[in-house]
C-alpha cells in the first residue's frame, strides 16, 4: 500500500463507519432527553460506546484524510439535526488532529490510535457548543416551554461556559477510555473472527 | 440486500431536484436550530413542519404523513395538556418526551424523505453538479444508502437476540450493547466489503470522469418549493430577531 490518494474502497467504508457512528450516537442522545444528567453525559456515554466501531474503523485506515472526511459529514450531520455551525469549527479540526497524529503512528501504532480517539471524541463538545453560547435564550425557551426550573438550573449549572474547559477534558478522558473499551472488544469478539 | 434496495426507494412522481432536497434540508435545520416556543415564528415553524410531511403525502405515502401528523399533534396536544395539569417527576418525563418529539420528528421525516425519493445516482449527479468532490459524494451517498439497511440489520438481529431470550430490561447495560452492537457491526463489515468490491467492479473509482445518465434538473415545482421555505425561514428568523432570540 504505497498508493496515498484515496480510493472508492476507502470512501465507502468512511461512509459505512460514519453512518454507524452517527446512528449509535444518536440513539445516545434520544436517551439523553431524559434527564439533565444524560444530557451532561453525552461526553461520557458517547466516546466511550462509539469506541467499538471507531476502533474497528481505524484498523481500516491507513490513508490519510479518511476521518477528517468523517468529521466534515459528522459536522454536516449536526447541522441538519439543529446543531448550528458553532460547533463546526472545532468537529474538523478534532477530526483533522485525529488523522495527524494516526498518520505519525503510520495509523499501526497502538498508542497513536488510542490517543487520536481520544483527539477525535472532542467532536462531542461541539455539540455542546450553542448550549454554553446562547445559554440565557436557551434557558429561557426552555422555562417558556414549561420546564421545571430545578431542571433547567440542574443544567446550566453542569454546562456553562465556566465548565467547557472540563467538558472538552472529559470528552478526551472517556475517548481514551472508550478506546480501551474498543481494543479490548475487538480482541474478544474482532480478532478471533478475523475481521482485523 | 436485496429487499433493502427495493424497499428502499419510492418512485415519486415528484422527482424534484437533489438539490432542491438539499436546499431544503439546509433551510430547514436553520429553523430547527432556533428554538420558539409561540408567537408568530411558533407558526410558521408549524408551517415549515409540514410541507415535507405534503411532500410525503404527495409521494403517495399518505399512511406514512398522517401518522407523522397525528403523533405532532398528539405531543402538541399533551404538552399543552401537562404543562397545565401534571406537576413533578411525571410532568417532567412527559414534557421532555413531547419536546423530543416537537424537536427530532421533523428533521427525522424531512430527512427520510430527502433519502428515500433520491435514487443514489440521482444524488451523485447533483454532487457533481455543485463541484463537491467526488470522494465526499461517495462517501455521504454510501451513508445515506446505509441507514435503512442498518435498521433492517438492526430488526434481524434482535429478532435473533429475542430467540436466544436476551432482550432488553434484563441483564446488564453493557451485555445490551455487546449482543447488539457487535453483530451489528459485524454484518455492516461484510455488507460494506460486498459493497465496494460491487462498486469497484462496476468501475467506481476509475480514473476517469464519470458519465450520468439521470435527468436532473429545476422545475417550476423546485423554485415553487425552495422559494416558499426561503420566504418563511426568512420571516421566521426575522420573527425570532424580534422576539430577542439570540442567532447562531
Amino acid at each position: 500500500m504505497d498508493k496515498k490518494k484515496l480510493e472508492a474502497k476507502d470512501f465507502i467504508t468512511i461512509g459505512i463507519f460514519t453512518a454507524i457512528l452517527w446512528v449509535v450516537q444518536l440513539v445516545i442522545m434520544y436517551l439523553g432527553y431524559l434527564s439533565p444528567f444524560v444530557v451532561a453525559g453525552y461526553a461520557v456515554l458517547i466516546p466511550i460506546v462509539t469506541g467499538i466501531p471507531m476502533i474497528l474503523y481505524y484498523a481500516r485506515i491507513e490513508k490519510f484524510g479518511m476521518l477528517t472526511i468523517t468529521a466534515v459529514i459528522v459536522a454536516v450531520l449536526l447541522f441538519i439535526f439543529g446543531m448550528g455551525l458553532t460547533g463546526a469549527p472545532i468537529c474538523i479540526a478534532a477530526g483533522l488532529f485525529a488523522d495527524l497524529i494516526a498518520k505519525s503512528g503510520n495509523y499501526k501504532s497502538k498508542t497513536k490510535t488510542i490517543i487520536s480517539y481520544g483527539v477525535f471524541c472532542l467532536w462531542v463538545s461541539a455539540s455542546y457548543l450553542p448550549l454554553v453560547i446562547t445559554a440565557d435564550s436557551y434557558k429561557q425557551s426552555l422555562l417558556e416551554a414549561g420546564y421545571d426550573a430545578a431542571f433547567t438550573d440542574t443544567l446550566f449549572t453542569i454546562v456553562t461556559p465556566k465548565t467547557y474547559p472540563l467538558i472538552i477534558l472529559c470528552c478526551f478522558v472517556c475517548g481514551v477510555i472508550g478506546a480501551f473499551v474498543g481494543k479490548a472488544v475487538a480482541r474478544k469478539n474482532f480478532e478471533k473472527a478475523g475481521i482485523i | 440486500m436485496e429487499k433493502a434496495v427495493k424497499t428502499k426507494e419510492i418512485t415519486g412522481w415528484l422527482h424534484l431536484d437533489p438539490r432542491t432536497k438539499l436546499a431544503m434540508l439546509v433551510l430547514f435545520s436553520v429553523v430547527v436550530m432556533i428554538d420558539v416556543v409561540d408567537g408568530p415564528a411558533y407558526a410558521i415553524r408549524v408551517v415549515m413542519t409540514f410541507i415535507p410531511v405534503f411532500l410525503v403525502c404527495l409521494e403517495g405515502r399518505v399512511h406514512i404523513g398522517a401518522r407523522f401528523t397525528l403523533l405532532y399533534v398528539f405531543a402538541t396536544w399533551l404538552m399543552q395538556f401537562t404543562q397545565k395539569n401534571i406537576h413533578g417527576v411525571a410532568g417532567m418525563l412527559l414534557l421532555f418526551v413531547c419536546y423530543m418529539i416537537m424537536q427530532f420528528a421533523p428533521t427525522i421525516i424531512t430527512v427520510w424523505y430527502c433519502i428515500s425519493t433520491t435514487k443514489i445516482s440521482e444524488f451523485m449527479a447533483a454532487m457533481s453538479r455543485i463541484r463537491v468532490p467526488q470522494g465526499i459524494a461517495i462517501s455521504i451517498a454510501v451513508m445515506m444508502r446505509f441507514f435503512p439497511t442498518l435498521g433492517e440489520e438492526y430488526r434481524s438481529i434482535r429478532d435473533a437476540m429475542r430467540m436466544r431470550g436476551i432482550s432488553f430490561g434484563r441483564g446488564k447495560v453493557t451485555k445490551m450493547v455487546e449482543y447488539r452492537l457487535i453483530p451489528l457491526l459485524f454484518s455492516t463489515i461484510n455488507i460494506g466489503d460486498e459493497l465496494s468490491q460491487a462498486a469497484v467492479t462496476r468501475g467506481l473509482g476509475a480514473p476517469v470522469e464519470r458519465t450520468n445518465i439521470s435527468e436532473i434538473g429545476f422545475h417550476a415545482r423546485d423554485f415553487l418549493i425552495v422559494l416558499v421555505m426561503l420566504i418563511l425561514t426568512i420571516l421566521y428568523v426575522y420573527f425570532t430577531v424580534e422576539g430577542g432570540n439570540v442567532i447562531l
